[in-house]
């Protein structure tokens, strides 16, 4: 069952690393800070086998693209090695490029773009066999561009070869941009949202051409893409990739019909469905993705993490939790200010913790005096805090409306710590699949009461 | 009760040589107070190019050939204090205004249409996270809205009024005073619709409303909008080419193809008994996340210019079941009902039912039947080489 | 042997099939061209100077040493008094010797005068404009593509030095020291033109490097200098035409600016020379004959080649 018992990898990524923008602008250097680079893909390890599609998904800036970038050697990882049927492709000699770079192709977003406006049909396609000297005949090369038009339903052929890309339509240039990529008859494809510029009743043309030309040339691909239904549609396998981070990987329906992940979870929750009638599940995250400059710590979801782990000695609930713990971020954020609440209620404090306490989440997760205010505020007695909690929480308050706000933060920090933010997860082997969640750690399920979801899915003993 | 009612709408760009292109041709559809209604259509099918031209912002070559757009609502100064119409200036000849108080927005000045715009129709611009000016705080731009279209307001209300605003669409209201670059995508995008509700209109156009926004985010964009409209009753005029997105938050939509309605009516009738050819085909192409084994197969050709387009139909190219009937003219609306009791009869008037364009509507189960099958599109391919 | 006939036959077509679209794409460019008029009302004026440069003495009435009243050189005669006091003193308008456009106060015509200074323009305009876009081009593309490298900026800090360099007083140190020669007066104006060539190319550059096209170029393993030359160079060619054509208008106007202070080469016809002689002979008021044409010769140069450069651009560019 075991894949890799059976076969080698064709590409094995072991914790990539990229970093960009490292150099410091003046006023940095002046002032002294230290540099902060973006850090686009930030430890990640994949192995992709001969013959899959395997599928990244992520929300824009999550590095999925950088990955693919670095897998055709456009960009060189900071940290970390690629593999290439066994050959570090990171430290190649000149000849051994030669040679991957005939084996590799990638194929583009926009089709609009990634044509040289000025090349026919016939030299963009030609190029690559022009440059690795792969036929050297006029003849030769101009049948074999045919014979590749012909294979991606450009046919026939003559009419297309001399077009410049501004004669053709969408469609058509992806349809060029393939053969451009296939015309060497690589073995493995990265393939960038290939289908994302193009016109809904175009699409599936492309991409059913692109999975008949899988098997027709033998090709694995790598397929990037922020549409949970294409990859759906298309992959065997899918790594779900969160600010830099493989947040959970494995077989593609395992994964959308189970996710694991919070993260994953939250994802295919969010998307919407044309089937009619259910009522969907909303996402369950709070806040937005936080800049890949200064990810958080440990694991880089958990501020928005629905499933946050709470403390072994935590005697409340989960939820409880959860919305303590957004409450110390709030305060950190500065999002808090006594302003936050209307100078008339009676108990400043308490107002100011239960305005603290909502949650920026869809209204089915929220408790009733939370939608009933809009979320602007939560019944305590609603939330199950333990009370020395509630007493660092209400001190907390008061030191924000006494203006003190660095002794707020500072007495928050003491109180409400979790393993999430103090570990950087590694992925960990999870049934057919691999998730980077302290949940799934051994003995990581301890002290999670109240979270009831995804619990039950609880890591399986390989 | 119809708050908008678009009759037989066609706008056209008129290009450098004489001809011009038929942006859309003969569009007619309504649009219920409270409702949300879609437009759902690929690009270049004229959907942003009809909202535009609603209130007025078409291009500088775009102009209006035929057709009404009665907007139930008029000019500050020809309504008494309800805000409906007065009689003087419905009978008034020179006045685009009906007996039923409605007003024709298409034959408005554009000076006039500017006491429209934003008032009574708000719109949320398709780069909504460019729309807010850089140089100013995103609270000083919603006062500004407000004190624009409801000068009588002060400026201390219009401020309270902001942050208000701002907080229901789950700002804190604290963040009045930032800019627009202190704000996340989603932020701005809560922001934009905050300031179109500013002066709370009847109409609230979207245009792609979270096509540039991440899922999760899109997620909760989408909840905003129906919380706004539960609370307002505001109706929303959605645009866009993401059928899923549509098929979650619209109670009625037109699907668009060429410049055309193709088939228009009620979401739950258009996806369970689809009608038309062309959204039998966009059903076909389109992935969905639940279902593990699936099949797309794609509509064959490319949509077709609308340079001097002909009469006949303009899907005729692209589709499996085209008849010597479509290459003659465009089908008229037929009531899809009516059609499968009585067969194809005359062309529907209640623009509130399912209709739907085409000649072989009273042949529909045959044609469900087929368009599942990949072979009806894809030899109807090879036969067109 | 019948298989070579075959094979010759095979090279001949694929020779066809090779050169037949890019025939097609030339026919195709000139009809674009000819669109504009002004395009083409700059090509006629740049063919009648070019005309003019190759083949004056066909079109000049006279050699430029004819003088009126003497004729050609070698000039034997000498005027007698009658002569010198009946007849208009040079410079004339329409003097009996039919110098149309009249004579200067040499007794040279003027129309002559004119078409024999055409040379000197277009070698100045077209070698500088060349010299400057030979060196600005390849250095902006080199730049922009090795951007944010030390290449970029030693090339940029270079740029930035060359900026602060004051044009006249350098012009005129080159010249004390190398000599008022014409090449002399090229060098000294391709030194300061290329410059906007360099920074425009490098900006232009740096955003096409961006373009995915190139990104694919790189993935099918193209070299930096294929990337630069097939994918870059021909995207940066549309700005390159029009600086080429600004550098060489401006550079027959310095020429003659540099002329009018005496820094020209004085064995050569220019039209600079011309302007330069009316000055010293203090005959600007008196000889408008003399003072409009080469005003308007150097005028209508400068607008050809603007003209040119702007339709250049346009059938260059791809994108409309």
């Amino acid at each position: 069952m075991d894949r890799a018992e059976d076969r080698e990898p064709l590409v094995e990524i072991d914790g990539l690393q990229k970093l960009f923008d490292q150099s410091q602008g003046v006023v940095d250097t002046i002032l002294g800070r230290d540099p902060q680079p973006v850090r686009a893909v930030d430890g990640v390890s994949l192995d992709i086998y001969q013959g899959d599609i395997v599928g990244i998904a992520g929300e824009s800036g999550c590095g999925k693209t950088t990955l693919g970038k670095m897998l055709v050697k456009l960009h060189d990882p900071t940290e970390g090695s690629i593999r290439f049927d066994g050959e570090d492709i990171t430290d190649m000699t000149r000849e051994a490029e030669r040679e991957f770079r005939k084996r590799v192709q990638m194929i583009f977003q926009d089709p609009f773009e990634s044509l040289n406006p000025r090349m026919t049909v016939y030299d963009t396609v030609a190029e690559p066999l022009k440059i690795n000297d792969m036929i050297e005949s006029y003849d030769e090369r101009r049948d074999r561009v045919t014979e590749v038009l012909e294979d991606v339903g450009l046919g026939p052929a003559e009419v297309y070869l001399d077009a410049f890309p501004d004669e053709l339509s969408g469609g058509e240039r992806q349809r060029v941009a393939i053969a451009r990529a296939l015309v060497v008859d690589p073995d493995f494809i990265v393939c960038d949202e290939p289908v994302s510029m193009l016109d809904v009743s175009i699409r599936a043309g492309v991409l059913n051409l692109m999975k008949e030309l899988q098997s027709e040339y033998d090709l694995t691909y790598l397929f990037i893409s922020h549409d949970l239904s294409l990859i759906r549609y298309m992959c065997d396998r899918a790594g779900i990739m969160y600010l830099g981070n493989m947040v959970e990987q494995g077989p593609t329906d395992d994964i959308i019909d189970d996710p694991k992940h919070p993260y994953t979870e939250a994802l295919f929750d969010a998307v919407p469905d044309v089937e009619l009638g259910e009522e969907r599940r909303r996402a369950n995250a709070t806040g937005e993705v936080p800049s890949p400059r200064n990810p958080p710590s440990g694991c880089r979801y958990h501020p928005r993490c629905a499933h946050i782990i709470p403390p072994d000695d935590w005697t409340g609930s989960q939820d409880a939790f959860r919305r303590a713990y957004q409450f110390k971020l709030k305060v950190r954020r500065g999002d808090i200010s006594p302003e936050s609440v209307d100078s008339g209620d009676i108990e400043t404090a308490e107002a100011l913790v239960e305005h603290g306490l909502t949650l920026d989440v869809p209204e089915e997760y929220r408790t009733e005096t939370e939608v009933a205010t809009g979320g602007h505020r939560v019944d305590l007695s609603a939330v199950d805090l333990p009370t020395d909690t509630r007493r660092v929480l209400t001190e907390a308050a008061e030191a924000v409306l006494a203006g003190d706000a660095d002794r707020a933060v500072s007495t928050l920090d003491d109180a409400l710590t979790t393993s999430c933010a103090e570990r950087q997860p590694e992925p960990q082997p999870s049934g057919t699949r691999e998730v980077a969640c302290h949940r799934y750690d051994d003995g990581g399920a301890d002290g999670l009461d109240g979270s009831g979801a995804g619990l039950s899915a609880a890591p399986a003993e390989d | 009760m119809t708050l908008l009612e678009v009759n037989d709408l066609s706008i056209r760009y008129a290009v450098d040589d004489g001809s011009s292109v038929h942006a859309t041709d003969d569009v007619s559809f309504s649009v219920e107070r409270g409702e949300t209604y879609g437009l759902v259509g690929e690009s270049g099918c004229g959907k942003t190019t009809l909202a535009k031209s609603l209130v007025h912002l078409l291009d500088d070559n775009g102009y209006v050939e035929n057709g009404n757009v009665w907007f139930d609502g008029t000019l500050p100064q020809w309504s008494d204090e309800q805000g409906d119409a007065t009689q003087s200036v419905i009978d008034d000849p020179d006045k685009p205004v009906r007996a039923d108080g409605k007003t024709d927005l298409a034959a408005l000045t554009n000076a006039q249409i500017r006491d429209i715009r934003w008032r009574d129709i708000a719109i949320i611009p398709q780069s909504a996270m460019n729309a807010l000016n850089p140089v100013y705080k995103v609270g000083d731009q919603i006062v500004e809205a407000i004190l624009r279209h409801e000068p009588e307001t002060t400026a201390d209300e219009a401020h309270e009024r902001a942050r208000d605003l701002l907080e229901r669409v789950g700002i804190e209201p604290d963040r009045a005073d930032d800019y627009a670059h202190q704000f996340s995508g989603g932020m701005k995008q809560r922001a934009v619709i905050a300031m179109a509700m500013a002066c709370s209109p009847d109409l609230l156009i979207a245009d792609e409303p979270t096509t540039a926004l991440d899922v999760i985010i899109q997620d909760r964009i989408l909840e905003e909008l129906e919380k706004l409209q539960e609370e307002f009753g505001v109706s929303i005029l959605v645009i866009s080419h993401d059928i899923s997105v549509m098929a979650e938050i619209c109670d009625r939509m037109a699907v668009m193809y060429g410049g055309k309605v193709m088939e228009s009516g009620p979401k739950d009738e258009i996806f369970g008994e689809t009608a038309n050819p062309y959204t039998l085909g966009l059903k076909n192409s389109f992935p969905t996340i639940t279902s593990a084994d699936q099949d797309l197969v794609s509509i064959p050709g490319t949509p077709p210019t609308l340079r001097d387009p002909d009469d006949g139909c303009r899907f005729r190219d692209r589709c499996p079941f085209a008849i010597e009937e479509c290459h003659a003219s465009h089908p008229p609306m037929y009531d899809v009902e009516a059609a499968e009791s009585l067969g194809r009869s005359e062309e529907g008037t209640d623009e509130r039912a399912h209709r739907s364009a085409c000649y072989r509507i009273d042949e529909l189960e045959q044609l469900r039947t087929d368009a599942i099958e990949e072979s009806t599109w894809t030899e109807q391919r090879i036969e067109s080489r | 042997m019948a298989t070579e006939q075959s094979d010759s036959g095979q090279d001949g077509r694929s020779i066809r099939r090779r050169w037949e679209p890019r025939i097609e794409r030339l026919r195709r460019g000139w009809d674009r061209y000819t669109e504009h008029k002004i395009g083409v009302v700059g090509l006629i004026i740049l063919i009648i100077y070019a005309l003019w440069s190759i083949a004056p003495g066909v079109f000049a009435p006279h050699s430029p040493d004819w003088v009126a009243y003497l004729g050609e050189p070698p000039i034997k005669s000498r005027l007698t008094g009658e002569q010198i006091r009946s007849l208009p003193h040079p410079p004339a308008f329409g003097d009996p010797f039919f110098a149309p456009f009249g004579t200067n106060s040499l007794g040279n015509g003027v129309l002559t005068l004119v078409i024999y200074s055409a040379q000197n323009a277009m070698y100045i305009g077209l070698a500088a404009g060349m010299l400057s876009s030979l060196v600005g081009v390849p250095l902006g593309l080199i730049s922009g593509f090795y951007g944010d490298t030390w290449i970029d900026e030693a090339i940029q800090r270079f740029v930035d030095i060359m900026y602060g360099l004051p044009f006249l007083p350098f012009l005129i140190v080159l010249v004390a020291i190398r000599g008022i020669t014409t090449t002399n007066i090229i060098i000294g104006i391709a030194v300061t033109s290329w410059l906007n060539n360099c920074i425009t190319v490098r900006g232009e550059t740096l955003s096409l490097k961006e373009r995915s096209y190139v990104e694919s170029a790189k993935v099918a393993g193209a070299s930096d200098t294929r990337i630069i030359f097939r994918h870059i160079m021909p995207n940066v060619l549309p700005i390159s035409f029009v600086f080429l054509a600004q550098d060489a208008a401006g550079a027959v106007i310095a020429q003659a600016s540099l002329a009018y202070l005496g820094l020209a080469d004085f064995t050569a016809n220019s039209w600079g020379l011309m302007l330069e002689n009316i000055k010293s002979t203090g005959y600007v008021f008196k000889a408008w004959w003399w003072l409009i044409p080469p005003g308007i010769a150097l005028m209508l140069m400068a607008a050809s080649f603007y003209f040119i450069g702007f339709s250049m651009e346009d059938v260059t560019n791809p994108q409309r």
